[in-house]
Order: structure tokens, then C-alpha cells, then sequence
């Protein structure tokens, strides 16, 4: 527990000593401060995974009372998924960094990733309602200074602005909700919060758990509170969006872990609600994610769709809670907890590489790029393997936790309740959809990106990032084959939470996914990966004599060689957009063309969310429209404000003593 | 293991088969059975051609195709014997090792940076997606029939005493239709693809492989003739009562593959290939089919009490 206590004592002393290095030294400072107090972080996470459970507790005062630091398997977890993609994204945006000239911003910038690294560890371990409060705002605060690095473009500060406006409506939510449980139970810690809530069954009902999960899911980017993700992402530095998307987003999953015991006794209708808006949010995600021309946008609302496949395994595991059977909880719940992990090291990937192509062709518009892998083979071959695991193929990390989920659905599908196995048949649909989906949306990303040839003249220097950047990069690769490749011991370190969780709910007969099963998926893949290598290996030795020779390719009699000829992202994905069209907004502008010899024309498609479009935009219209009712209130003279306020005093006075005023008339009138 | 063997033996002659039968409802001579085995024979020894675009990618796709396949091979039982690769729920990992293949297939035809193979990329990319739900769902609802879990005690349950011989055979009678379908679909055969037309602009598989040449395109080839007699393996496993005695059982195994195949090629001589533009409609008619399947299920087990209605 001292440890954690340590590193913030690190991450101190880095803000310090960025703020007093000079301008160069200051990367240095705060890359050497997040990784020690992410090895920190580490070592008390495992202590805690050791023990069960590391408790310290001071007596503060005003406004906290006792203030209980806790690290629980869960806490645990989350801290360690957490630590390896901040370390991973402070090293990799140490070189990204790089392509910026200007240093001005740089304070600032490091100092909210130490802010960020030590309030998201903090906010995992506070048990302290109004503690934690205080460490996700200042989580949302670092999170938005990091987001609007480039604030001097408008776009970039909308962007962010956006994200900041809807955080605080999630910790809005988040304070109602955890007043009305505290109130209840009459205390500021969440164990006894929660212990409350399990030793009566029930009592507070539904809302509670509603209201928190709402303001959770604002963090997490559940459909329809998503709006405001597909913008920050996009808009922050690569690093940035892969630590956001990796992990920040997290944290609201982390939440709905945290407050899950307080939907005892609806644990059933509860997972079946979370179910179907997982299901709806994982297919809208990547429906919407294909048609993206931005490559970051594009992984920004498959976010979406990995937050829905956690969110499926979250309602899986409180269903089956609710039935009483502990192979679909245990299932669910440790596919959520692993798929968190899985995401954060694959997401935070695609991110990185994204931004090395940003770094090396300055444009993430997909139909502009193209034949990126000749010039950046690595950078390329770091994409392929978590797009590969991002749709859920094996032997990679994303088959192992789809996987889990995939076997919580069959067992929910025959465990025998007709209800039941009515929405998993149709949650196993969405699920296999969501994975054909993954599957165009990342053929379409990797192959129009990286293969061909170059759609647009690629500006000079267009070559492999420095060796020293793609060290981190290569430690998450590793990282997800290895996970992807040697499940066991992965599954039981997302076991142990769900374990606990499922242990508190008293469930019986809790047994971690049997290892058996996880050594028959790492045999498999070991299996595949063999083939390949000996057919591979039969393949150069057939063609080792043979006079391999080159030809242009197959162009069906034309030979003009243009990289115009290719398909395009939006060709590629076009049947696809005739088909979902009723649930896109696409906007095509044709030029009309007109005569024998018409003028060159050109053809332009914008994607826009729909949702966002009818549930924000369209009522921010409205509300736009109502409040310029009031615009002459606002018409600058500066007389007329002092009048306002001297209005407001009044009439603060005159509300405060209308008991006198009142009496006063009466007796006036009754004199007259 | 014996399954391997099998599904290799079928796999030599499965498209032999058809070609055979489309000569004879043509009224031709035509080659022979084993044609089609000199072809990849051929191609295997020849040398390659690569286009100018294309890189790494386009080298190593059609190994790691062909390593997919076979690993997805393994994982099928032979009546009551289980495949080599089996644990709880291990289709799952079956069709996704068939999607592994066919992703690096799809991405290494739009490394030549060809009009035409990004074309067939793309509907090959799409048509997998409507065509994936459909062995999950099937295997779901024997899942839910059987009580059991993995391919091979599902296989095993499947006419085993609790369900009457009648009613197993008809719900895994439906299922085989559908999944011959899937396979024809999976395939790139009629009436979705037609792998003998010289358009570049009306197929799918055959132009994604257009500049694929040598030991490469010999491997393609081989991997349809795979592909093929993976699903009448499926297929075969659904018909066959297990237990059989092994000898019975191979000569059965090797009779459904060829009613497979003289069923694929009696359609591809009698029908003409749908307009590109109903495809989608096609495919995702035979996937929603598979709800058939789960319905009966559904009934059966209520009818046992499995489920309580």
C-alpha cells in the first residue's frame, strides 16, 4: 500500500521537475516519472492480486471524514491495465511529440499526464465517494488539457470543449446517484455503501444503479451517450487518443464494476437491459465506424463497438447472477474484465500507428493515403496484428475474450429458460455481425491505407519512424500475441475480480474458466501458427530455384498505371452504405454536369452520425432557437447590466423579507 | 485425425466431381475426375509472377489461407471421434480460423492495387458477413438440443437415444441444406458466383486471384477443392448416424461428399447466376434460414421439457 503512496510521491516530483527543467529536458523528466510510478503502481497492484486486499485508511477532516485507500482485485486489475498503456503512450508521444516545432505547450502537456496517471490510479483505489468525486474531475480535467494540445485549431477545441461539457453532466449524474445511495446507507465509503445495499435486497430499487450507470456510461461511450468520443479522439495527439481510447474510457467500465452490488435483487432485468444496449452499441459503433474517411475517427467508433462487446459481458455476468448460475456470470464478467485489457493493448496500438502515418504523410484521411507499407514496412506490420485482433480472429488476444463472452452466450443459450435463450440467439446474431462488420470496416482500413500505391503524392521524407519509437509499440505486440497465444494465465488474472464479485453476490459453485480449456485455445493457435510456418517454409523451398520475375498487373488490356484506378475506401465499403443506408446519414454533393464537353467534375460524401444528429444536434437547434427570445437582454450597453443586477438584488431582498413586505402592505391597506 | 485424412481424400476428387457432372448435363466429353488435380499439380510446379505493387502481403496470403484451412479442418469430428483440435464451444474458433484466412486473402488482393481485385475484395468482404451467422446459429440450436458443448459431443448427442431417430434426421436434414447452400455461397459457385466467367466485373472469388500465379494460385486452388469438402464433412457429420462402424462410416462420408458435389454441379448447369445486386439477399435469406433450425429446436426441446414454456 506504501507503494502507490510512493508513487504519487513520484509523479510530485515530476510535475515538479518538468516545471523546472529546461524546455529539452522536460520529456525526459516525465517519461522517467510515469514509468517509475507505473512500476510502483505495478508492484502494489500484484501485492494486492497476492493478499486479496491492501486497506490503509487516514482520519481527515472536513470534507472527507475517513478517507479508506483500498486496493481490491478489481482496483487491481484496473490498475495494471491502466499503468501499461499510460507507459506505453507517455514513450511513444515522447517521440510523436517530436513533429510539433513548437515546445510552448510542452509544460503543460506533461504535467496533465502525470496529473492523469496519479488521479486514474487514484480513482481506482478511493473508496471515498467524495474523494473519488475529486479524483475523476481531475482525471476529466487532465484528460481535456491533453485533448486540446493543438488548441488554436477551432475544430481541436470544439472537440474538447464537447468532451468537457458532456463529463460533467456524466459527474453530475455521478453525484446524485452516489448521494442517494450514501444517504441511504448512511455512510462515505463505498464498501459500507455497498454492504449496505447486498444486506437488503432491493431496497433503494433500481434508480440508484440506473442514474450511476447512466453517468458511467457517458465515460465509457455507451450508444446513445457516445457523441462525444467520435470528435475528442480524433482531435487529440496519437498518444493521447491511444491512452483516451485505451484506457480513460475504462474508467467508466471500471464504475459500473464498482457499483454493480447495488442492483441486488434486479440483478436479472438489470443484465438484460445492459445486455440489449451492449448488443445495439456494439452494432452501431461499427456500422458507423465503416463508413469514416478518418482513419481516427474510424478506430474512435470502434471504441464504441469494444465497449458494447464489454458492456455484453457485464450484462451476461449480472443475468447470470440473477439466475443463480455461475458458469454464465463467471464467463461473462471474466470476458469483460479480459476483453478491457484486450482493447486497451489493441486499441492503443492502432492509435500509435495511426499517428506514425499522421507523423510521416500529415494526413489520416483514408482515400488520400495508400502503399504506406512500402515506405513504413514495421509501422505497417504493427497495424496488421492488432487490426487481426481487433476482429477477433485467433491466435491473437481478441479471439480469447470474445471467445469467453461467445461461451457465456451458448450457456445462457442452453441453460434452459426460454426467455433467455430467445435474447442470447439474438445477442450471439449481433455479436457474429459486430465480428463480420470488424472484418470489412478493418480489410477496408488496413488494405486501403497500407497496400496499393500511394493515392495522393506523399510528401518528402515519407519513411519508417526512428527504431527507438517503435520500442513501445513492439512491447504491446508482444503483448497481445502473447495474451492471444498463452491465455491461461491472462484468464485467471481477470478471473480473480469477477471471482469476488461473484463470491460477494453469494453465488455458489464459482470456478474460474477451466485452464484446461484456455491450454486446448493456446494449442490451437500454436497449432496455426505452426501450419503456417511450414507452409510457408515448403513454399520458399518449391520457389527457390524458379526464376521469380515481376509484371505490372492484371489492368484487363489498360495499361495507364494510375493510382486512380484503385478502389477507394468509400468504393470498397459501397454496397455495404446502399444496404445500412437507413441507419447512416451520409451526404453525397454530385456536381451536375452539363453539355458535350462538361468541366471536370468531382464527387464528395460526408458521414454524420446519425444519433448524434437527432438526439444533440438537433435539440441544441431548438434550445438555440427558444434562448434568442432573450437576445435583447444582451444588447451591451453596460447601464443596462448594472440595471439587471441591481434588479436581481432587489429582488433577492424582496423574496428574503416578503413576509414583512407583505404584512407591511396589509396593514397599510387595512389603515387606509 | 482420421477426419483430416478424410476430408483430404474428398477434397481431391470434390471438384473433379462437379466438373464431371457439368460436362455430362452439357452433353459433353470433359475431362476426367482427377483434371482439376493435374491443374494444381501443374500450377504448383510453375514459376511465379508477381505485379509491380505488391509486397509481403501478397507473398504469404494464400500460405497462411491454406494453413487456416487445414487448422479449421482439424477441428471437425468424424461421427463420435473427435478432431484433432476440440474443446467446449470450439466452432466458434473453427469459423473464426476460416475468417482468418479469408481476411489475409481479402487484403492481399487489394495489395496489387488492381481495379478489379479491390472489386472482388470487397464483395467477398461483404458476403462473408451476411454469410458468418449462419453456422453459429446452427451450431447454437444443437448446442441447445444436444445439452452438450463442443463439435464432437454435439455430433455424438445428435442421434443419440433421447431424440427420436425422425426428428433428428429432419432438423439436422434442414440444417444440411442450409449449410450446402453456405458452402456453395463460401465457395464463390453458383447461382452467387460464376467461377467459369471471363468478366472480370461479374465475379467475386475467381478476380481476386487474378494476378496470383505459380505455387500460390496452385494453393488457392487447392484451398476451394478444401473449402468444398470442409462443409460436406459438416454435412456428412449431420447425416451419418455415429457409431457406425468405421469402414460403413468412410464409405457414407465419402457417398455425401458426392452427392455434395453432383448437387453443386446439377446447379451450376441448370441455373444462371443471380444479378450481383441481389446477392446480399440471397445470402442473408439462407442465413435467416437457419432460424428454421432453431425453431425446431425450440419445439423439441420444449416437447422434452428442456424448456419450460
Amino acid at each position: 500500500m506504501k507503494l502507490i503512496l510512493f508513487s504519487f510521491a513520484v509523479t510530485l516530483c515530476g510535475i515538479i521537475l518538468v516545471l523546472l527543467l529546461p524546455l529539452r529536458l522536460k520529456k525526459n523528466a516525465a517519461l522517467t516519472a510515469v514509468i517509475a510510478s507505473g512500476i510502483l503502481n505495478f508492484s502494489a497492484a500484484f501485492t494486492a492480486l497476492k493478499y486479496g486486499s491492501l486497506e490503509l485508511v487516514f482520519k481527515c477532516g472536513f470534507p472527507f471524514g475517513m478517507l479508506p485507500l483500498r486496493i481490491d482485485l478489481l482496483s487491481a486489475f484496473f490498475i495494471i491495465v491502466i499503468n501499461i498503456t499510460l507507459i506505453t503512450g507517455c514513450w511513444y508521444g515522447f517521440y510523436y511529440m517530436k513533429m510539433y516545432t513548437s515546445r510552448s505547450k510542452d509544460p503543460i502537456h506533461w504535467v496533465s499526464f502525470l496529473v492523469l496517471q496519479s488521479a486514474m490510479t487514484a480513482v481506482c483505489i478511493m473508496q471515498n465517494i467524495i474523494a473519488f468525486l475529486m479524483c475523476w474531475e481531475a482525471m476529466t480535467v487532465a484528460a481535456f488539457l491533453l485533448v486540446t494540445y493543438e488548441h488554436e485549431k477551432r475544430q481541436t477545441l470544439r472537440a474538447g470543449i464537447n468532451y468537457f461539457i458532456q463529463s460533467h453532466i456524466c459527474v453530475l449524474l455521478l453525484i446524485t446517484g452516489f448521494i442517494w445511495v450514501s444517504t441511504a446507507a448512511g455512510s462515505f465509503d463505498m464498501q459500507q455503501i455497498m454492504n449496505h445495499a447486498r444486506s437488503q435486497a432491493g431496497a433503494p430499487g433500481p434508480w440508484p444503479f440506473i442514474i450511476l450507470f447512466t453517468g458511467f456510461a457517458f465515460k465509457a461511450g455507451f450508444v446513445p451517450l457516445h457523441t462525444w468520443l467520435p470528435w475528442a479522439h480524433p482531435a487529440a495527439p496519437a498518444h493521447v487518443s491511444g491512452v483516451m481510447s485505451g484506457v480513460i474510457i475504462k474508467m467508466g467500465i471500471f464504475g459500473i464494476f464498482r457499483v454493480i452490488p447495488l442492483c441486488q435483487g434486479n440483478m436479472l432485468e438489470m443484465g438484460r437491459l445492459i445486455l440489449i444496449l451492449s448488443t445495439a452499441t456494439a452494432l452501431y459503433g461499427v456500422m458507423v465506424a465503416i463508413v469514416q474517411h478518418n482513419l481516427k475517427r474510424l478506430l474512435a467508433y470502434h471504441s464504441i463497438e469494444n465497449i458494447g462487446i464489454i458492456g455484453m459481458g457485464i450484462g451476461l455476468g449480472l443475468m447470470g447472477t440473477g439466475m443463480g448460475n455461475s458458469d454464465i456470470a463467471m464467463a461473462g464478467y471474466c470476458g469483460a474484465l479480459l476483453h478491457t485489457l484486450n482493447h486497451s493493448l489493441f486499441k492503443s496500438l492502432l492509435f500509435y500507428t495511426a499517428g506514425s502515418v499522421y507523423r510521416k504523410s500529415h494526413t489520416v484521411i483514408i482515400e488520400e493515403l495508400g502503399g504506406i507499407m512500402k515506405y513504413m514496412p514495421f509501422t505497417a506490420g504493427l497495424f496488421l496484428v492488432p487490426a487481426l485482433a481487433i476482429t477477433g480472429l485467433p491466435p491473437l488476444n481478441g479471439f480469447v475474450s470474445e471467445f469467453l463472452i461467445y461461451s457465456s452466450m451458448y450457456r445462457g443459450l442452453t441453460a434452459g429458460v426460454l426467455p433467455v435463450s430467445m435474447l442470447m440467439l439474438c445477442c450471439i446474431f449481433g455479436l457474429v455481425m459486430v465480428g463480420g462488420l470488424a472484418f470489412l470496416c478493418f480489410t477496408k482500413a488496413f488494405g486501403i491505407v497500407f497496400l496499393g500505391t500511394p493515392r495522393h503524392h506523399l510528401p518528402e521524407g515519407c519513411a519508417e519512424v526512428e527504431n527507438m519509437a517503435l520500442v513501445p509499440q513492439v512491447i504491446v505486440l508482444c503483448l497481445i500475441v502473447c495474451i492471444g497465444v498463452f491465455p491461461a494465465p491472462f484468464v485467471r488474472l481477470a478471473s480473480m475480480p469477477a471471482a469476488a464479485m461473484l463470491n460477494n453476490a453469494a453465488l455458489a459453485g464459482v470456478q474460474a474458466p477451466s485452464t484446461w480449456l484456455m491450454y486446448s485455445i493456446s494449442m490451437a493457435g500454436i497449432l496455426l501458427i505452426l501450419l503456417t510456418g511450414v507452409i510457408l517454409a515448403i513454399r520458399m523451398f518449391v520457389i527457390r530455384r524458379s526464376a521469380v520475375r515481376q509484371s505490372p498487373v492484371w489492368g484487363c488490356g489498360y495499361t495507364g498505371g494510375s493510382p486512380k484506378i484503385q478502389y477507394t475506401a468509400t468504393s470498397f465499403v459501397q454496397t455495404y452504405t446502399n444496404i445500412a443506408s437507413p441507419i447512416l446519414k451520409i451526404h453525397s454533393e454530385y456536381p451536375v454536369l452539363n453539355g458535350m464537353f462538361p468541366e471536370p467534375g468531382s464527387f464528395r460524401t460526408h458521414s454524420f452520425d446519425k444519433i448524434e444528429d437527432i438526439l444533440v444536434d438537433s435539440n441544441m437547434r431548438r434550445m438555440g432557437r427558444f434562448m434568442t427570445l432573450f437576445g435583447f437582454l444582451q444588447n451591451g450597453l453596460i447601464q443596462y447590466y448594472i440595471l439587471y443586477g441591481v434588479l436581481f438584488i432587489t429582488a433577492i431582498i424582496a423574496f428574503t423579507f416578503r413576509q414583512a413586505i407583505f404584512s407591511f402592505i396589509i396593514s397599510f391597506l387595512a389603515l387606509g | 485425425m482420421e477426419s483430416l485424412i478424410l476430408i483430404i481424400t474428398a477434397s481431391l476428387f470434390f471438384t473433379g466431381i462437379i466438373g464431371r457432372v457439368k460436362s455430362i448435363a452439357a452433353g459433353r466429353k470433359g475431362p476426367d475426375v482427377i483434371q482439376p488435380l493435374r491443374d494444381i499439380l501443374r500450377n504448383l510446379k510453375k514459376a511465379p509472377v508477381y505485379g509491380d505493387t505488391t509486397g509481403i502481403i501478397f507473398r504469404a496470403a494464400p500460405s497462411i489461407y491454406i494453413a487456416s484451412l487445414i487448422t479449421a479442418a482439424l477441428c471437425i469430428p468424424l461421427g463420435s471421434r473427435p478432431g484433432l483440435i476440440s474443446f467446449q464451444w470450439d466452432f466458434v474458433f473453427f469459423i473464426y480460423t476460416m475468417a482468418l484466412g479469408k481476411f489475409f486473402m481479402i487484403i492481399a488482393a487489394l495489395d496489387t492495387g488492381s481495379p478489379f481485385e479491390g472489386m472482388g475484395a470487397s464483395r467477398e468482404a461483404l458476403f462473408s458477413l451476411f454469410m458468418e451467422p449462419a453456422l453459429f446459429m446452427i451450431m447454437g440450436s444443437f448446442a441447445l438440443l444436444t445439452g452438450n458443448s463442443s463439435f464432437a459431443s454435439i455430433i455424438a448427442g445428435l442421434h443419440g437415444a433421447a431424440i427420436p431417430a425422425a426428428v433428428s434426421f429432419t432438423i439436422s436434414g434442414i440444417a444440411a441444406a442450409i449449410l450446402m447452400l453456405t458452402g456453395m455461397v463460401e465457395n464463390s459457385r453458383m447461382p452467387v458466383d460464376d467461377p467459369r466467367t471471363h468478366l472480370e466485373l461479374t465475379m467475386i472469388h475467381e478476380v481476386m486471384i487474378l494476378d496470383n500465379s505459380g505455387f500460390d494460385l496452385g494453393m488457392i486452388m487447392y484451398g476451394v477443392c478444401l473449402k468444398f469438402s470442409i462443409f460436406g464433412a459438416i454435412i456428412a457429420n449431420l447425416m451419418i448416424k455415429p457409431g457406425t462402424h468405421l469402414v460403413v462410416y468412410t464409405l457414407l462420408f465419402l457417398a455425401v461428399q458426392a452427392i455434395f458435389a453432383v448437387f453443386t454441379g446439377l446447379v451450376e448447369s441448370f441455373m444462371s447466376r443471380f444479378r450481383m445486386k441481389n446477392n446480399p439477399q440471397f445470402i442473408y435469406t439462407i442465413t435467416t434460414a437457419t432460424l428454421l433450425v432453431f425453431l425446431a429446436v425450440m419445439h423439441v426441446a420444449g416437447i422434452r421439457g428442456k424448456i419450460p414454456w
